[in-house]
């Protein structure tokens, strides 16, 4: 068996780690020859995430937005096939590098030393050998330092279609003040089922907690509308902060399954829209789209059990 | 359709006047076509901008000028 991969919180990152990790990542944009629908392999992502974001999922979902990776119980299971697939992208360019976490809800507590210098300036995230700095406000917010300075953006139409090219935009704390805190972790947590009927932005449990719909925007939509730009669009992978973002929930899940000693989804693995209909790519042994057809396509239910999948987190 | 202007574009939008209705919304941005939905809560959302709903059709459509490319170009 192969050996795990271990995936760390930024802040315990070397200077190598993290070079190799920026490396692997800047490799996929360069890589034009291996893409599969897109101009290169790292906007593939981006474009399966805004194509997927714009399937509908089930017969109500013009009442909810339900979609094929988002806005139901498929939010986590999806992200951990999309990460997991990055992650093995990212070892064909660098080998042995691994997804890092960005714990952001460390950051909530990060205090101001004075009226001049934001919070954020003391993370380890948002630095020179990082993800690089907020946006320039004189220069309509595009990232102008760091490793992604003049990182070129793939965006889309009505009907996901790549259209025009833009800049990296960032935008720290504009339309929401504050990052997620500990204690939001902990008040999901306190959910000791996964989701419940009809399985959309409405309903109580674990997986609607972490994707930020009660009383949103709260931990994962939070953390996108808080960094703002690139990452309010259905095209947020544009912006390369989304990877350790969502390998950080995808720890939090690790962790409520490890502690609820539940993998969440109903026990008989089916989900049925407010109209009684299942829909289509949420059950259990439904083959995760966009990726369905390929010969390793995964499940849903393959995406239950990190461990089953070499993942670890320390 | 409802017409107004924002930043010098050109919005136009047509929804049932029914106070409960939730569905689809038809609105246009310089005559290209916005996804927009009325959701069961009364919020407006759309999946351009995914992660946030909007108390207004107006303040989803301005949102989507200021900060979608396709929109803001």
């Amino acid at each position: 068996m192969q050996d795990p991969i271990i995936r760390k919180n930024v802040k315990s990152l070397s200077s190598n780690e993290k070079q190799h990790f920026i490396d692997a990542v800047k490799a996929l944009k360069t890589n034009t020859k291996e893409s599969r629908i897109a101009d290169n392999k790292y906007d593939d992502y981006v474009l399966w995430h805004a194509q997927t974001m714009m399937i509908p999922a089930g017969s109500d979902a013009d009442a909810n937005m339900r979609n094929l990776a988002h806005r139901g119980p498929i939010f986590l299971p999806w992200h951990r096939e999309f990460l997991r697939r990055f992650e093995l992208d990212l070892q064909k360019e660098v080998a042995d590098v691994a997804m890092p976490y960005w714990d952001w809800a460390a950051d909530a507590s990060l205090r101001s030393p004075d009226d001049e210098t934001p919070a954020w300036t003391l993370s380890p995230i948002w630095t020179e050998d990082f993800m690089g700095e907020n946006g320039d406000p004189n220069n309509d917010n595009i990232v102008g330092n760091g490793p992604f300075k003049d990182w070129i953006t793939q965006e889309v139409d009505d009907h996901g279609h790549p259209s025009l090219k833009d800049h990296l935009r960032r935008d720290f704390g504009n339309l929401i003040r504050t990052l997620p805190t500990q204690i939001d972790v902990y008040n999901a947590f306190s959910f000791d089922f996964f989701d419940t009927a009809y399985w959309d932005v409405f309903s109580k449990g674990f997986s609607n907690a972490i994707e930020g719909w009660l009383n949103g925007p709260q931990l994962h939509n939070r953390v996108h509308v808080w960094v703002g730009g690139s990452m309010l669009l259905n095209t947020s992978p544009n912006d390369p902060v989304f990877f350790v973002n969502h390998c950080n929930e995808d720890r939090i899940w690790a962790l409520w399954q490890d502690l609820r000693f539940n993998f969440g989804y109903p026990a008989d693995g089916t989900i049925r829209d407010r109209n009684g209909k299942k829909i289509d790519h949420y059950n259990i042994n439904d083959k995760i789209y966009p990726w369905q057809d390929e010969p390793e396509s995964k499940t849903i239910g393959d995406m239950l059990d990190y461990r089953k999948l070499g993942i670890r987190y320390k | 359709m409802k017409s107004r202007n924002y930043r010098n574009k050109e919005i136009k939008y047509s929804m049932p006047e029914d106070p409960n209705y939730v569905g689809k919304i038809d609105l246009e941005i310089e005559h290209n076509h916005v996804h927009a939905l009325r959701l069961l809560d009364g919020t407006y959302a759309t999946h351009f901008l995914p992660y946030l709903h909007y108390d207004s059709i107006e303040e989803l459509t301005n949102e989507v000028i200021d900060k979608v490319p396709f929109y803001r170009s």
